[in-house]
């Protein structure tokens, strides 16, 4: 196999690993907490457009790309940086959108936000270089050749994959997770306990936003660009999409549909011998993820692999008000 | 001075669009408990249908304004009657409902792409002129879509508050459950409420494509902003919420134009976050439709 060939195939796996990330913070926001974060890419795109601007170096007056702020720093801290970027955004953010008690409010009013992000990032070229974006973003372990440094950043992502997977296992089995699935099933019920359900709520708004901004942070440094095209506000769907085929709440059906969506409809399309023109095939695409959702959500809303329904007592059925208190119980 | 009194003029016109569009959606949203997304998709479909008629088709521009509206009316009950009221029927969750219209807004706009391409589209209805009232300096056409929408919002006040049907609507979005038991066919009422919202929807679209210098199959994002900051600001399924939410969105982005021409909606965003945190319910929401649905939504969260 020629190194071309295995070099994409280690940049997929990359994505692969980027993507998995991205999808488990927001299905510890959403499958865990039951925030609809809508505005999820703009978390990501925070990271990396933290990432780009620590390791960019000072903006040259006059030079190919204006930004309104640089340095360079050494390798792990951009990326440690970006989590607290992302973190602090989405605790900025959170006050204002976890005001409405209705999910769909919140939905929206993370959707106007990040649209809105959108806009300004697009319309203020002095800010990140406009519609353009950045470019030129220093790659990491350049000296090592395309395919050892495929295999390095692979091998580094997937590093940062495991990490994140003990990391949200640990949030899932612990008391606070059964706290925080707990006020997604009955909110009133938690809160009737004591449960400050808007403070723990914003709480795992910051996990998945610091999560969601490192997904972004290994992003951009493999792609050394990052433009506002990469966070359009229907990429959001698409982690959406993901979360929903494989099973909203389970941790390994998450990858398989993040596999599936990625491997399936967008890289599966692009190997059509000679299909039509490459707009088309975007369309297409587009068009085949929401009939995807659609088709799920009618025949199976809970996913390919549903969330396993949590028992504490063997053989006693359990309503949703026993569950709670069974949960609170632990 | 002057300036701050143009900027007026243009956030009036502004605002009459955008009412427009914003009470359509409230309205879905109040009647049915729908967060339509796909209603900016809509939107431009009916622009690009009125542009197909008038530039293809060769039709008379304001008789494709009216059939752009009913294309509206006929997409929108489709949605409806094809694949929200199911979902609704089945006990779906907010999330579902919201996750559907978001497919249904990214299909609509792919559609029209394969059938239009990736251009930008123009349309133009022939008006010049200026029309000048006091300092206020307008010209023929604003006058024109100005009347358009303050008519339709009129028209829509004068047969909510005034006829039967009218009372119907409002006494089904107050309780379905509650109308139902008195015998109100609902599903009528759905019926009436999504082709009348439709219609509201297709003619906000044409009015806005033509305001814009350019529009293109992408053009929904621009809608779906401005759209539910207006709705969602005056209180989501508030008839009368939207259009003052449209004045003020309307006037908040031509007044910050002034100082910052770029970043115009960032007034309207910053004026939504500000309200969201004060009022989240929105400011003329009686609070009936958070609270209290907000128990029903946490019951079934799916």
């Amino acid at each position: 196999m020629s190194s071309g060939w295995v070099f994409y195939g280690l940049t997929l796996l990359t994505f692969a690993g980027v993507n998995v990330i991205a999808c488990w913070a927001l299905d510890l926001q959403f499958g865990t907490a039951g925030l609809l974060n809508f505005g999820f890419i703009l978390f990501q795109a925070a990271g990396a457009y933290t990432v780009a601007l620590l390791t960019l170096g000072a903006p040259q007056a006059g030079g190919y790309q204006a930004y309104f702020f640089g340095m360079t720093l050494p390798w792990p801290l951009p990326w440690i940086a970006a989590m607290a970027v992302g973190g602090a955004l989405a605790f900025v953010t959170g006050i204002f959108v976890m005001g409405p008690r209705r999910r769909d409010y919140q939905a929206i009013a993370m959707l106007i936000v990040s649209i809105m992000a959108y806009t300004v990032v697009s319309n203020e070229p002095r800010l990140l270089n406009g519609t353009s974006g950045l470019a030129g973003i220093p790659q990491l372990f350049q000296s090592l050749g395309l395919v050892t440094y495929g295999w390095v950043y692979a091998g580094i992502t997937w590093a940062l994959v495991a990490l994140v997977y003990v990391l949200v296992r640990r949030i899932k089995g612990s008391p606070w997770g059964r706290l925080l699935r707990a006020s997604r099933e009955n909110r009133t019920a938690a809160e009737s306990l004591g449960v400050n359900v808007r403070k723990e709520s914003l709480i795992i708004y910051v996990i998945g936003g610091m999560l969601a901004a490192l997904s972004g942070a290994v992003l951009v440094q493999f792609l050394s660009a990052w433009a506002p095209n990469s966070w359009q506000y229907a990429e959001t769907f698409v982690y959406l999409t993901a979360i929903v085929v494989g099973g909203t709440g389970n941790t390994l059906g998450i990858v398989l549909g993040t596999l599936l969506i990625q491997t399936v409809v967008v890289e599966g399309v692009t190997f059509f011998p000679g299909f039509a023109a490459p707009d088309l095939v975007a369309s297409l695409q587009w068009i085949t993820i929401s009939v995807l959702v659609i088709v799920f959500l009618w025949w199976r809303p809970r996913g390919i692999l549903p969330e396993r329904k949590r028992r504490f007592e063997a053989g006693k059925p359990q309503t949703a008000s026993s569950a709670v208190m069974d949960d609170l119980d632990q | 001075m002057n300036t701050v009194v143009e900027a007026c003029g243009f956030g009036l016109f502004d605002a009459a669009i955008l009412a427009l569009a914003a009470v359509g959606f409230t309205l879905q949203f109040g009647a049915s408990n729908v967060f339509n997304l796909a209603y900016a998709a809509v939107m431009t479909a009916c622009a690009f249908v009125a542009y197909w008629l008038t530039v293809t088709v060769g039709l008379d521009p304001w008789l494709a304004l009216i059939v752009a509206g009913v294309a509206g009316s006929v997409l929108s009950s489709a949605m409806y009657f094809g694949l929200y009221g199911p979902f609704v029927r089945r006990g779906a969750g907010p999330f579902v409902v919201v996750m559907v219209s978001l497919s249904l807004l990214l299909i609509i706009t792919y559609v029209l792409e394969i059938l239009f391409g990736a251009g930008f589209f123009t349309l133009n209805f022939g008006l010049s002129g200026r029309v000048a009232i006091g300092a206020l300096v307008w010209s023929q056409l604003e006058v024109v879509i100005m009347c358009v929408g303050a008519a339709c919002v009129l028209l829509l006040h004068l047969f909510l508050r005034y006829t039967r049907a009218g009372k119907i609507v409002r006494a089904t979005a107050g309780d379905a459950d509650l109308a139902r038991n008195c015998g109100v066919d609902t599903r009528k009422v759905m019926m009436l409420v999504w082709l009348l919202s439709g219609f509201l929807c297709g003619i906000s679209g044409v009015l806005y494509a033509l305001n814009t210098t350019v529009f293109s199959f992408d053009s929904s994002g621009d809608f779906l902003l401005l759209v539910f900051a207006a709705a969602v600001l005056g209180g989501v399924g508030e008839v009368y919420g939207a259009v003052l939410g449209a004045l003020c969105i309307g006037l908040a982005t031509e007044l910050t134009a002034i100082v910052l021409p770029g970043l115009k909606e960032v007034a309207a965003f910053g004026l939504l976050l500000v309200v969201l945190l004060v009022r989240p319910a929105g400011l003329l929401s009686t609070g009936r439709a958070v609270e209290e649905e907000a128990q029903e939504a946490g019951a079934a969260a799916w």
